[in-house]
């Protein structure tokens, strides 16, 4: 467990931010894992079969969490918008690495990502976000690579877009101020 | 590139993979393309969040393993048959013997006969019983008339056996 526990901690952080929601979907893995190791057939690697069980896991519990009403990407807050305002006038990432503004970051891209279906999200983070191979995305997957490319893809084109509308949405908003 | 939309490739790689010489072409074709321009802004922020987004990872607690431990044996448990069942199957056939035992011998106690009953059968059997002890000692002297006594018996013998002497 000890081996696998950062593996698997790291696919359920990129799901839940929460400490308790990323332990809970951890230890249900795990659980999984332990009661389903007969089905284990030793054809690939147990870490890959461990990263399926997490990944299927998480995306349970985000289905379900889904039930539940939640924030939408149009509900931005001052520190969320002042951070969209630093990026469209070409300020980089690192230079506001405090921890403050790294989280106000992670709080907008949550809701954003939220908007995507979970397998697309892992896909997207796991490619763009980690650098992982799309080769090494569909073996954690179980995905065929095609369909990793696919999922890639479509992410991208989700997040760009409810990006861009977040963008128009400011810049309507600071004309509006203006006048 | 200049008169080929850029929205594509945006979306075909991750944006910070993109090579330096497409970017400068995508740079060049936003200058004067307003539809990409946005895209391509976009874009970059949104690489800016997912890159944001996967920073953020939560680390192993110290009591996760107690924790997944504590869970596994609790639904060992809870998965498991009740004690009573298991009692059950151990001692089964034991408790069902004696529960049989137990009613046969109840059975018994309620459908065999009472005390009094019992003394007045003894009572009748015995009055009814000719050879009781009661008839042997108290009633053997009383012979019918037309019964021998012994000493009639013997007297009679000695008296055949004189006759036949003389």
């Amino acid at each position: 467990m000890r081996r696998h526990s950062p593996r698997v901690f790291s696919i359920a952080s990129k799901f839940f931010r929460q400490r308790a929601q990323v332990e809970d979907a951890a230890q249900e893995a795990f659980l999984k894992a332990y009661t389903q190791l007969s089905s284990y057939e030793g054809r690939g690697s147990f870490e890959g079969w461990l990263t399926r069980i997490t990944t299927n896991q998480c995306i349970n519990m985000l289905r379900s969490a889904k039930r539940r009403p939640e924030s939408t990407v149009s509900e931005l807050t001052d520190h969320e918008g002042a951070w969209l305002e630093n990026q469209m006038a070409g300020v980089s990432i690192e230079r506001h690495q405090s921890s403050e503004r790294a989280r106000v970051a992670s709080d907008l891209a949550d809701k954003v990502l939220s908007e995507l279906p979970p397998e697309d999200r892992l896909v997207l983070m796991s490619i763009d976000g980690d650098q992982l191979l799309v080769k090494e995305v569909a073996v954690m997957t179980g995905l065929s690579e095609s369909n990793v490319k696919v999922k890639a893809f479509r992410a991208r084109r989700r997040m760009r877009k409810a990006v861009e509308k977040l963008l128009e949405r400011k810049l309507t908003r600071a004309d509006e101020k203006g006048r | 590139m200049r008169d080929t939309h850029i929205i594509k490739m945006l979306e075909e790689k991750a944006f910070d993979n993109l090579s330096r010489s497409k970017i400068a072409s995508a740079e060049s074709h936003i200058a004067g393309c307003d539809e990409c321009k946005s895209a391509y802004s976009a874009a970059r922020v949104a690489a800016s969040l997912v890159k944001a987004r996967t920073a953020e990872a939560i680390d192993v607690g110290p009591f996760f393993k107690t924790r997944v431990m504590a869970a596994l044996r609790e639904r060992r448990l809870s998965s498991e048959e009740p004690a009573i069942l298991r009692m059950w199957r151990a001692a089964g056939a034991l408790v069902s013997t004696m529960a049989v035992l137990l009613v046969i011998l109840a059975g018994m106690t309620i459908f065999s006969p009472s005390p009094e009953l019992q003394m007045q059968t003894a009572a009748v059997a015995a009055s009814q019983n000719l050879y009781s002890p009661e008839y042997v000692v108290l009633e053997s002297g009383d012979i019918g008339d037309d019964e021998l006594a012994n000493d009639q018996v013997v007297a009679t013998m000695y008296d055949l056996e004189d006759g036949d002497g003389q």
